[in-house]
């Protein structure tokens, strides 16, 4: 599918590509090496270096070609070009609008292409994306179902349970190894978000420090089998397309926490880590009453719901 | 009582959000002026304050209901209830208001041995209750104990004052005189109830219809001057504190896109009792989607009840209402204090459409004071509903005096006010 998010994907890719090969400021960004990195052609890597460009990371050489320009080990990653899923936009508009029930609970390829002007086939691949994704699936005839959103209460609740049984026990498994230079772009990010002042840590920079750290842990899985579920997975809590709201508090102890299991996991502690994790993920199942308000017997009420 | 160098402020608060949001801000407040302020919660409630970083006390009720039935009995309660909401403020009395205090009363019974405990274990220097009902283990735990009165003004009585939940004005002589007789016939079972709950509990009985006495030391009152009635007996300046609001620190909101993202910005929210009412909020939804304007509608947990939501609508489920009202050019409520105080102390109008309680007072008094406009549950058409949007979008005049008036108020921040006035109490030794 055609979006206008695609070279922000493929340069984020690149990017994960200079920071494993710990390549240095002013040195030659060799497009068929990135290509060969990234199991793509030439193309591609070649729109992303433009992006890259204009983002700063890269600057173009006198004879040609491109040149790193900022060391992504020092800079925090651009939050867009970092965490928007490869299909982006389109993708993300058909989350919010079911998120928010614009979009009903099943769709078809006409409403999809009339609602996002969109061609016929683009929907196509649209709908073929949010399967991949596990967001929807084909129902009889022409159209297609919404599954239950991460962003709605019971996937939330299952979310979590489903990370707890697996995100510690990751950590423990055998060959689980943390790669240092991301390890460190990540805490660069999260000792960045933590210095900022008191309620000045935007929502989308918190997911995105978010979402990065658990990847991380993703990638030092070996098995990958547990590697990719998990990947996939944190990726699709990250488009649950619903915009709930973290307290600053929540938010500056759950990147503490972040860099606790960092810590543990350096000190070759995989142990403590885990434990770590195990805590910190049953402190993101912050509680709220689901009912409650003045006037009304509200000292008793007990429904409770689970949020991120 | 240990002396110790942070004084222990304790606060109870009721268990909505209005109450728990509010003493929330005085809580940071305190927090920065080297205070410790710890929260006492029930079990419905509980991490909502840790959530902002602050201890959290859990009070077992003596009953032997789990959460998930005490849960689903109110579920059951608030269905039956559903429909006294279109009903005019008199005809709640019967139908909801004393089955409510009832309810109240059972659960301050419910919870006294418990309450007890926790006081014990905290041993707190002060105990802050935002509450319309006394725990007698406050009153007797043996420390300074202020008040914030959770409702609208008109929970403290004066000659001046319509009566409480009556939504009369004060000039409706007739009217007042049968609301109050009416209201006392209504409570007097849960009155009883509850005086001789006191009695056993050591405390004196209180006046017929009254479940709630003043501090000694301290009451609070959330009533900015913009709205604040002319008192017959004015209150005593020693005892009582008025503030103009008190809003807590918040993130920012980021506003989020619409697929129609054009327009002013409107807030609509009924609070977590109006937001169980789907069918009147998809109402509302529905009518609004010709509006050319950008609506932020809080419908609680059961948003996935929702559908067809226009592409000028966003439902959230929780939203940081400071900074939403802040950003926003209207904001639609049920007429609680909280919301009607931010909405006064961002300057932006309310539209208040009341389901129950002090809504009605409210929603009267923002029509008296020109800082917003009505709507009845009962006489609500589509039509109307748009044409009060519509115009109060339009009203150049209310918006501007209304800002003017917020820079007054944030120049007094109330939450800062209450804080150093709740230090004013604690014993000198403390």
């Amino acid at each position: 599918m055609k979006t206008s998010n695609r070279p922000a994907a493929m340069a984020g890719k690149i990017l994960d590509v200079l920071i494993d090969s710990g390549l240095a400021v002013g040195e030659r960004l060799v497009e068929n090496t990135l290509a060969e990195a990234c199991h793509v052609s030439r193309t591609p890597i070649r729109n992303a270096l433009q992006l890259l460009e204009q983002q700063g990371y890269a600057s173009k050489a006198p004879e040609g070609g491109y040149v790193l320009a900022r060391d992504p080990l020092t800079v925090r990653l651009d939050a867009d070009m970092k965490t928007d899923p490869p299909e982006g936009v389109l993708v993300e508009r058909v989350v919010r609008d079911r998120a928010s029930r614009r979009l009903g609970a099943s769709v078809t390829v006409s409403e999809l292409s009339r609602r996002y002007n969109v061609p016929r086939a683009a929907a196509q691949n649209l709908l073929l994306d949010l399967k991949s994704k596990g967001i929807v699936d084909k129902a009889d005839g022409q159209s297609w179902m919404f599954k239950q959103l991460m962003g709605e209460q019971s996937s939330q609740a299952h979310s979590f349970e489903f990370r707890l049984m697996l995100e510690p026990e990751a950590i423990l498994s055998e060959g689980f190894r943390i790669e240092k230079n991301r390890a460190a772009v990540v805490r660069l990010q999260t000792e960045d978000l933590l210095a900022r002042a008191e309620n000045a840590i935007r929502l989308d920079e918190f997911r995105n420090a978010d979402l990065a750290f658990h990847l991380l842990i993703a990638r030092a899985v070996t098995n990958p089998y547990i590697s990719e579920t998990m990947t996939n997975h944190n990726q699709l809590r990250h488009l649950h397309g619903a915009s709930h709201t973290i307290s600053d508090f929540r938010m500056r102890q759950s990147l503490r926490e972040h860099l606790r299991i960092l810590d543990a996991l350096e000190q070759g502690m995989p142990a403590v880590a885990a434990d770590l994790m195990r805590v910190h993920l049953r402190m993101s199942k912050s509680n709220r009453p689901s009912v409650a308000n003045r006037g009304a017997p509200a000292i008793m009420f007990a429904g409770r719901m689970q949020r991120t | 009582m240990t002396t110790r160098k942070s004084p222990v402020i304790a606060f109870f608060p009721e268990a909505s959000f209005g109450a728990a949001l509010n003493c929330i801000g005085i809580a940071q407040a305190l927090a920065k002026l080297g205070a410790t302020p710890v929260f006492i919660t029930h079990g419905g409630f509980t991490g909502v304050f840790s959530d902002y970083g602050f201890e959290e006390h859990y009070v077992e009720p003596s009953s032997a209901s789990t959460i998930e039935e005490t849960g689903r009995y109110w579920e059951e309660f608030l269905a039956r209830h559903l429909p006294h909401f279109n009903l005019t403020p008199q005809q709640q009395l019967t139908t909801y208001v004393a089955p409510v205090w009832d309810a109240i009363v059972d659960t301050a019974v419910d919870l006294e041995q418990g309450l007890t405990h926790v006081l014990n274990q905290i041993a707190p220097d002060l105990i802050v209750l935002d509450n319309v009902i006394m725990f007698p283990a406050i009153a007797r735990f043996g420390c300074p104990w202020v008040r914030i009165v959770s409702c609208a003004e008109t929970e403290v009585r004066d000659a001046n004052v319509p009566p409480y939940l009556s939504g009369l004005d004060p000039s409706e002589g007739l009217q007042i005189a049968e609301f109050n007789a009416e209201y006392l016939e209504a409570v007097d079972r849960p009155h009883k109830r509850y005086n001789t709950f006191r009695t056993h509990a050591g405390l004196a009985p209180l006046p017929a219809g009254e479940f709630l006495e003043n501090s000694d030391d301290l009451n609070l009152l959330l009533a900015p001057s913009i709205v604040r009635f002319e008192r017959e007996a004015p209150l005593e300046a020693r005892r009582f504190s008025l503030l103009e609001g008190c809003v807590r620190d918040e993130r920012p909101y980021q506003v989020p896109e619409f697929p129609a993202n054009d327009g002013p910005l409107v807030y609509l929210s009924f609070g977590s009792l109006g937001s169980t009412d789907v069918q009147f909020l998809q109402r509302i939804i529905d009518a609004v989607a010709t509006i050319p304007a950008r609506f932020l509608v809080n419908v609680g947990a059961l948003i996935e009840s929702y559908s067809k939501v226009p592409d000028n609508v966003h439902l959230q489920d929780w939203f940081p209402q400071p900074s939403v009202i802040e950003q926003c050019d209207l904001f639609i409520h049920h007429g609680g204090n909280n919301s009607f105080c931010e909405a006064l102390y961002f300057g932006v109008p309310s539209l208040v459409i009341p389901y129950c309680w002090d809504g009605h007072d409210t929603a009267r008094r923002a029509v008296e004071c020109g800082v917003g406009d009505r709507l009845d549950r009962w006489s609500m058409t589509d039509a109307l509903l748009q044409e009060k949007i519509t115009t109060l979008l339009d009203a150049a005049p209310m918006r501007a005096r209304l800002q003017e008036n917020a820079k007054a108020m944030q120049q007094k921040p109330g939450a800062m006010t209450a804080a150093r006035k709740i230090l004013d109490v604690l014993p000198a030794n403390t």
